[in-house]
């Protein structure tokens, strides 16, 4: 019986181990360019997060170019995270391609963001994890993603926004970093 | 060693390699049986219709195959059905339709934006179109641009008074739409009707429509719908 409870003990030590190395990973500040997002959040929720785990696609339609735009995202529910995050930009000109400078804050209105032919664009989304359904959900409501760089290996950048929950009682100000390659 | 410890020893070391046989058991059961879940009861059963076991695209009247997408090894993947829905308190279509939105919003998968849309599913030879009928929506636990799990419905076939819907559940990879699996949706959808109190779990139901050949495959689908019963 001792062996058992022994060997359960040390499972459990193992996984706590696990799940502590996961959560610190999520959370931890570096000063070197982290790969996915880097972010400082106050309001609703607070803190500043390393978010390797993101991944990266692009929206096919065959109206756009094929690098017109690119996407950030979680693998909802994210595990020992306090939220899922998403994130988008798009240069929505016929025929162009992501490029350097200013993003503005498209509006997103029942899960579709509002493109507007001929700008250039992006939305955030942030879905703070265990929460019973329906889920609160918090979309950009103001500020500006900035591409610093962008080819057809890299792109990075950095955001300062501001989340809002549908009836805009809680807010979210998202400011950071945003670092991925693309190969 | 002693004559005790030897026999004491034989117990522990007995013991260990039937926990080791049960295990490997309930795995070689999941396995085979698809969800290790059990056969929906024979009186349920007796009241389905015979279903086509794909979504159909009525745009070319065949299995839907994830928008003709070819998967990363070059083959087609068909959508199965792997999802059925009884509704026995339904009173009519329109009720049905209600019942079977709120059930899924209950269990957080409302109708939302960011899928394609026109499917339809076949039961006794009938075409039946998709819930939700909205264009572009499908039921979903998250946001488009996440990865998230889905399902469109078909129906209602009724029955004595059962009204009967069939549906194809996937997950997918956010942003680009790329497909990741069929049975961790329906699972993931079976488990929540249950927890938030949406719909009784009635087991599964071999719909036999697991494909894996040179051209086209199902994924990871097992063959089997699982089978809810509205509250």
């Amino acid at each position: 019986m001792k062996k058992w409870i022994v060997s359960l003990a040390a499972l459990v030590a193992v996984f706590s181990y696990k799940f502590f190395v996961n959560a610190e990973h999520t959370t931890a500040q570096s000063s070197s360019p982290q790969i996915g997002l880097n972010i400082l959040m106050s309001g609703f929720l607070n803190g500043s997060f390393v978010r390797e785990d993101v991944a990266w696609s692009r929206i096919e339609n065959p109206l756009l170019a094929a690098d017109a735009t690119i996407g950030f995202f979680t693998d909802p529910p994210s595990k020992g995270a306090l939220f899922d995050i998403a994130m988008v930009l798009g240069n929505i000109v016929p025929g162009a391609v992501l490029e350097k400078g200013a993003y503005g804050v498209i509006p997103v209105v029942n899960d579709v963001p509002a493109l507007i032919p001929g700008t250039k664009g992006g939305f955030m989304t942030i879905v703070p994890t265990g929460q019973p359904v329906p889920r609160e959900e918090f979309f950009t409501r103001s500020g500006t993603f900035v591409v610093d760089s962008v080819s057809t290996s890299l792109i990075f950048g950095s955001m300062d926004l501001v989340l809002a929950n549908a009836d805009s009682s809680k807010t979210i100000t998202v400011t950071g970093t945003f670092y991925q390659p693309l190969n | 060693m002693h004559k005790f410890d030897i026999l004491q020893f034989m117990r522990v070391k007995l013991s260990i390699w039937l926990v080791v046989a049960i295990l490997l058991a309930a795995a070689c059961k999941k396995e085979e049986g698809g969800s290790a879940c059990k056969e929906v009861p024979t009186s349920l059963a007796s009241v389905l219709p015979e279903i086509e076991p794909f979504m159909i695209d009525t745009g070319r009247i065949s299995p839907a195959t994830w928008l003709g997408r070819p998967q990363p090894d070059g083959r087609l993947i068909q959508e199965p059905i792997n999802l059925i829905v009884l509704d026995e308190k339904a009173t009519s279509e329109a009720s049905a339709e209600a019942r079977l939105t709120a059930a899924f919003t209950k269990a957080g998968f409302a109708p939302r934006y960011g899928h394609s849309s026109g499917y339809w599913g076949k039961m006794n030879g009938d075409l039946y179109a998709q819930q939700p009928s909205v264009r572009d929506f499908a039921f979903s636990d998250y946001m488009w641009v996440f990865t998230n799990n889905h399902a469109r419905m078909f129906g209602p076939y009724i029955h004595e008074g059962i009204y009967v819907w069939i549906g194809s559940s996937s997950r997918e990879r956010g942003i680009a739409h790329d497909y990741v699996s069929f049975r961790i949706s329906r699972d993931a959808m079976v488990k929540e009707m249950v927890n938030y109190g949406a719909a009784d779990d009635a087991g599964c139901y071999f719909l036999n429509n697991k494909i894996d050949n040179a051209n086209v495959s199902t994924g990871d689908h097992d063959g089997f719908a699982g089978v809810l019963v509205l509250k």
